[in-house]
C-alpha cells in the first residue's frame, strides 16, 4: 500500500513538471522498458531511441494520466506503440532498400549500413540466452511476447493495443513461446 | 477409466506443463540481466527532463494529447467502470436521433408555469444536458465501436485491471489514521460554553489588535483576498493542519512556550485537505474532499467545509458542516466570507442512466439540493463534462450566502478583490481560452460576463486587475512562426481588448509574472532567464521597457521594498540542468535598465514548495525576512551513497552583503525523496520570536536578533 501511495504522489508531482519525481517513477520501470524495446527491436540503438522517446512523451503527457496507479500500464502502452511503429519502419525500409538495390552508389552505402546493423543485432542478441532464442521469432511475435512479459499485459490488452483479434494474439503468443522453448533447448544442447 | 476421461486428464496435464513452461520462460526473461545504456539511466533521464525546453515539452504534449492515448487510458484506468458501463449499455447508448427524440419529449414534460418563450434561454438544465450529450458523442461514443469489437470477455480486462491496481478508496491513502472515537457535535452544552468563550474571546482579540503584537501574514496573491495555509497564526496561537493524522493542532505562541493547547480531530470526515485552512476572528474554516459517503455512493466525491469555534482553543467546538458535490479545488476568504470551489465530473460511464427528464442524474447538488436553474451557467465550446461549483459561506453565522455552478470553468482561476475568473480551453479556436467573470461582494456572486483570450496562463499571478483594467501575460502557439510565443494583453471593464504586445520571447516559457502598479514584470525561460519589464500605464499601448538575461529562472517574483524585486527559482547551466535553488534581487528603479544586483545559489537544494506554491513563502520586506523550506540531496560517504534532507531557511537582504542567512533549521532527513518532500515546514514570527513549524513534528523557537536568530527552544 505504501508503494502505491508513493506512485500516486509521484505522478501528482510529475504532473507539476517535477523531473525528479518523474525520474523516480521511471526508475521503477526503466529496466523492463529497455528489455522490452531491445528484445522486440533487436537493435540496441533503436531500443535506446525508442525508450528515451517514450520517456519524454510520457513526461510531457502525464497530465492526461487520470488514474495515478496505472502509470506502469500507461507508459508501456506508449512504448508498445512506438515499438510497433519502429517494426513497421523496418519492413518499409526493407522494401525501399530492395528498390534502391539497383542504384550503384546506394548499394555501397546500403551494404555498409546493413552489415553494421546486422553486427549490432548479432552482438546484442547473442549476448544472452533469451536474446539468442528471440532470433527465431517474427517481429510481431517478439512484440507480443515482450508486451506480456515486461509490460504485464494479458492477451486481451495486447490485442487491444495491436488492433488484433484476441484469439489470434493468444495463439501467436503460445506459438512464440513454443518456438522460444524449443530454441532454448537447442541452444542448451549445443552448449553442452 | 473411460477413454474420454483419460483424454481429459492428459490434456489437463499438458495444460499444466505448458503453463509451467511459460512461467519458466517468463521468469528467465525477467531475470535476464541486460545492461541498460547510460543515457537511459534514471539520473541521466532526469537531467534530460529538467533540461527539456518548453518548445519540446509543449509540442510533445500536444502531439501526445492529440493521439488521445491519455484519454484512452483515462478510460481504462480512472474510469475502469467506463468500459463496463458502455458494454452493459451496449445498444442503449444514446444516438443522435435518440437525443432529438428525448429533446422533444422533454419540452412536453417541462414544468408548467414556466414561460415557454424564455424556456430555451433559461432552461439551463436542458442546456447542460445538451452539452454533456455532445461531449459524450465526441469523446466516448467511439468506445461503442471498440467495445463491440472487444465484446468478448472485456469484463475480464476491467476486472484484471481493477485487481491489479485495486479500486481507489480514500481509506487506502489515509495514512494510518484510525477512525475517531468521537465526533464533535454542537450540542446545548457546547452552545452555552461557546457563548461564554466568545465573550472571553472578544477581549482576547482586542489584545491582538493592540500595537504590541505584530505577527507575520500569509503570503497571498491579492491583498485582502485570503488564501489557505497549513500553518497559521493569529498572533496568540499557532494552528497547524497535520495531514498524516488528519488533526488540527493549536499551540501556544507565548515567547518560548509552544505547548499544545487544543486539537480538532477530523478523522471521521476522511477529509482530503489540499491547502490548509483559515482562522479569522476565532473561527476556523477548513475545506477538503470527503469520502464519508463513499460506501453508499461510490465514485462520488464531496467537498466538505467545516467550521469550528476556536475562541477557546482548549475546547474547539464544531459549529457546522457544509457539503457540495465534487472534489475540492481551492478557496478564498474575503471579509468573513469563504468562497469554496469544487469540481464535479459527470460520470459519463453512466450515460445510459442519464436521462434528461431526471436532472438528478446530471445536475450536481449543494447539500441535498440540486443547483437551481437560475444559478447554473453553461460555458460554450469547451470540454464540458465537469462542473465548477462555488459556494459562499458567512463563517461567523454559518450560513450560505450564494451557490453558483458552471458547466465548465475547470481551467485556471483568479480571484481579484472584486471578481472571480474561471478559465477554460476553447476547442473551436486554436490556442484560445474562454473565461467567465463573476462579480462578488459580501458573498453575493453575480454579473456573469464572457471573455476570450489567446494562450494559457502560468498561474494566477499572470493575470491582474488594476484600476478597471485586466492585464495578463500568456503563452500561446504562433502558427506563422511554428513556435510558442508570449504576449501581454490588456482588457477594459467589459472585457474588450484595448491593447497588446504579441510575439514576445519566441520558444520560451513563462515562469513567473508580477504586476506592480503600472509595470508588469515577467520571467520567460529557455535556458536563460530574461526578466522583462513592460509599461502598462497606457492600456492601449503597452510597451516593453527593457529586459535582462541571466541563467536559471525565477518561479516567483515579489516586490521587496521600493525599487527592488525578489526572485525565487532555480539556477540552471546552459543545458538546462538544475544546479540548485536560486535567490535573486533585481534593482528595478529604472525598469528600462533592470539589474540583477545579487544572486545566491543554494547548490545543496533542488526543490522547494515555493516553486509551486507561493503560500509556502514567508516574505516580509519591512522586517527583512525571506523564509522557506528547501529539500535537497547530499552525499554522506565517498561511494556515492546519498540521502535527502529538508531544511527551513531564513534570509535577510542588504545591499552591502547581499543575501545573509539568519537561520537554518533541519526539518527532515531520509533516504527517500518523497519522505523528505512529505515533511512540510512553515516559518512565522510573533513579536520578537520566530517559529519554525515542522508539521506533525515540532516547533522550534528562535529569538530574532538584528543579525542572526538565536535558537531559544
Amino acid at each position: 500500500m505504501e508503494g502505491q501511495r508513493d506512485v500516486k504522489e509521484l505522478v501528482e508531482l510529475a504532473k507539476q513538471r517535477d523531473a525528479h519525481a518523474f525520474s523516480l517513477l521511471y526508475e521503477m520501470v526503466y529496466e523492463d522498458l529497455y528489455r522490452m524495446a531491445l528484445y522486440t527491436l533487436g537493435n540496441s540503438h533503436d531500443a535506446e531511441d525508442v525508450v528515451s522517446d517514450t520517456v519524454l512523451d510520457a513526461y510531457a503527457g502525464i497530465g492526461s494520466l487520470r488514474d495515478e496507479m496505472a502509470f506502469r500500464r500507461w507508459i508501456f502502452k506508449i512504448l508498445s506503440n512506438k515499438c510497433k511503429r519502429k517494426l513497421r519502419e523496418y519492413i518499409g525500409r526493407r522494401e525501399h532498400e530492395q528498390a534502391l538495390y539497383d542504384d550503384k552508389d546506394a548499394k555501397i552505402v546500403l551494404e555498409e549500413t546493413l552489415s553494421n546493423e546486422q553486427d549490432d543485432m548479432k552482438q546484442v542478441l547473442d549476448r544472452d540466452e533469451i536474446g539468442r532464442a528471440f532470433r527465431v521469432l517474427s517481429k510481431e511475435e517478439r512484440l507480443i511476447v515482450t508486451m506480456v512479459v515486461y509490460a504485464g499485459y494479458d492477451s486481451r490488452e495486447v490485442s487491444k493495443i495491436l488492433h488484433k483479434n484476441r484469439n489470434t494474439v493468444r495463439s501467436k503468443y503460445k506459438r512464440a513461446l513454443d518456438k522460444l522453448k524449443r530454441q532454448m533447448e537447442k541452444d542448451e544442447e549445443v552448449t553442452v | 477409466m473411460k477413454q474420454e476421461e483419460k483424454n481429459n486428464v492428459i490434456s489437463l496435464d499438458e495444460e499444466r506443463i505448458n503453463s509451467k513452461r511459460e512461467e519458466a520462460i517468463k521468469a528467465s526473461m525477467k531475470q535476464q540481466e541486460v545492461p541498460v545504456p547510460d543515457a537511459l539511466k534514471p539520473e541521466q533521464i532526469k537531467n534530460r527532463l529538467q533540461g527539456m525546453e518548453t518548445k519540446e515539452y509543449e509540442s510533445r504534449k500536444r502531439a501526445f494529447t492529440n493521439k488521445r492515448i491519455g484519454r484512452v487510458w483515462a478510460g481504462a484506468a480512472a474510469g475502469i467502470v467506463l468500459i463496463a458501463g458502455l458494454m452493459i449499455g451496449g445498444s442503449t447508448i444514446l444516438h443522435q436521433n435518440q437525443k432529438e427524440e428525448e429533446g422533444n419529449s422533454y419540452s412536453q414534460v417541462a414544468p408548467s408555469g414556466q414561460d415557454n418563450q424564455s424556456e430555451n434561454d433559461n432552461d439551463t438544465y436542458a442546456k447542460a444536458y445538451e452539452a454533456l450529450e455532445q461531449y459524450y458523442q465526441e469523446y466516448y461514443a467511439d468506445w461503442e465501436n471498440d467495445s463491440r469489437e472487444w465484446s468478448e470477455g472485456i469484463g475480464d480486462i476491467i476486472n484484471g485491471i481493477a485487481d491489479t491496481f485495486g479500486s481507489r478508496k480514500y481509506s487506502d491513502y489515509s495514512a494510518g489514521a484510525s477512525k475517531s472515537e468521537f465526533v464533535m457535535e454542537y450540542d446545548d452544552d457546547g452552545a452555552e460554553a461557546a457563548d461564554m468563550d466568545s465573550a472571553d474571546g472578544a477581549s482576547n482579540f482586542g489584545e491582538k489588535e493592540s500595537a504590541s503584537t505584530n505577527y507575520s501574514q500569509n503570503n497571498v496573491r491579492t491583498n485582502g483576498v485570503e488564501e489557505c495555509n497549513i500553518v497559521r497564526t493569529d498572533g496568540r496561537y499557532i494552528y497547524e493542519y497535520d495531514d498524516n493524522l488528519s488533526y488540527i493542532h493549536i499551540y501556544n505562541a507565548k515567547g518560548t512556550d509552544t505547548s499544545l493547547v487544543g486539537e480538532i480531530n477530523l478523522n471521521s470526515y476522511q477529509l482530503e485537505v489540499k491547502d490548509g485552512f483559515y482562522v479569522s476572528d476565532g473561527i476556523l474554516t477548513i475545506s477538503g474532499s470527503s469520502s464519508e459517503y463513499s460506501s453508499k455512493e461510490e465514485n462520488k466525491a464531496f467537498t466538505r467545509t467545516l467550521i469550528y469555534d476556536v475562541k477557546n482553543p482548549a475546547e474547539p467546538k464544531f459549529l457546522k458542516g457544509f457539503s457540495q458535490d465534487g472534489s475540492y479545488q481551492e478557496s478564498r476568504m474575503v471579509g468573513g466570507m469563504v468562497y469554496v470551489f469544487s469540481s464535479y465530473s459527470v460520470p459519463m460511464q453512466n450515460m445510459k442512466e442519464i436521462k434528461q427528464e431526471k436532472p438528478e442524474t446530471y445536475i450536481p447538488k449543494f447539500e441535498d439540493e440540486l443547483v437551481s436553474r437560475e444559478d447554473l451557467y453553461i460555458q460554450q465550446d469547451c470540454y464540458l463534462d465537469t462542473y465548477t461549483m462555488i459556494s459562499s459561506i458567512n463563517v461567523a453565522e454559518c450560513t450560505y450566502i450564494d451557490k453558483k455552478t458552471i458547466l465548465g470553468g475547470t481551467g485556471k482561476r483568479y480571484v481579484s478583490s472584486s471578481h472571480i475568473y474561471l478559465l477554460d480551453m476553447d476547442y473551436t479556436a486554436d490556442n484560445e481560452i474562454r473565461f467567465l467573470r463573476f462579480t462578488y461582494e459580501d458573498g453575493e456572486i453575480s454579473d456573469k460576463t464572457d471573455g476570450k483570450m489567446k494562450g494559457d496562463l502560468n498561474d494566477d499571478y499572470s493575470i491582474d486587475e488594476y484600476q478597471g483594467y485586466l492585464r495578463m501575460v500568456t503563452h500561446y502557439y504562433d502558427k506563422n512562426r511554428g513556435d510558442f510565443v508570449n504576449g501581454l494583453f490588456i482588457y477594459d471593464e467589459n472585457l474588450r481588448q484595448t491593447g497588446s504586445i504579441k510575439g514576445i520571447a519566441e520558444g520560451e516559457e513563462i515562469k513567473s509574472v508580477r504586476f506592480i502598479g503600472d509595470t508588469a514584470y515577467f520571467v520567460t525561460y529557455r535556458n536563460t532567464d530574461p526578466l522583462f519589464a513592460v509599461d502598462v500605464s497606457n492600456p492601449e499601448k503597452p510597451k516593453i521597457l527593457g529586459y535582462l538575461k541571466i541563467p536559471g529562472f525565477s518561479a516567483y517574483l515579489h516586490p521587496y521594498g521600493d525599487n527592488l524585486l525578489f526572485g525565487f527559482g532555480r539556477e540552471t547551466d546552459e543545458d538546462g540542468v538544475v544546479l540548485g535553488l536560486k535567490l535573486s534581487m533585481y534593482d528595478i528603479s529604472d525598469p528600462s535598465d533592470i539589474k540583477e544586483i545579487d544572486k545566491l545559489v543554494l547548490t545543496e537544494y533542488e526543490n522547494s514548495e515555493v516553486i509551486y506554491d507561493a503560500n509556502a513563502l514567508l516574505i516580509d520586506p519591512e522586517k527583512n525576512i525571506i523564509g522557506f523550506g528547501a529539500q535537497g540531496k547530499y552525499y554522506y560517504d565517498e561511494i556515492d551513497e546519498y540521502t535527502y534532507s529538508g531544511d527551513y531557511l531564513v534570509y535577510a537582504y542588504n545591499k552591502k552583503q547581499g543575501f545573509v542567512r539568519r537561520l537554518k533549521q533541519k526539518t527532515a532527513e531520509d533516504e527517500g525523496y518523497l519522505d523528505v518532500l512529505d515533511v512540510k515546514s512553515r516559518g512565522l514570527y510573533i513579536n520578537d520570536y520566530f517559529y519554525v513549524v515542522t508539521v506533525g513534528q515540532d516547533i522550534k523557537t528562535y529569538k530574532m536578533g538584528k543579525n542572526s536568530f538565536q535558537l531559544a527552544k
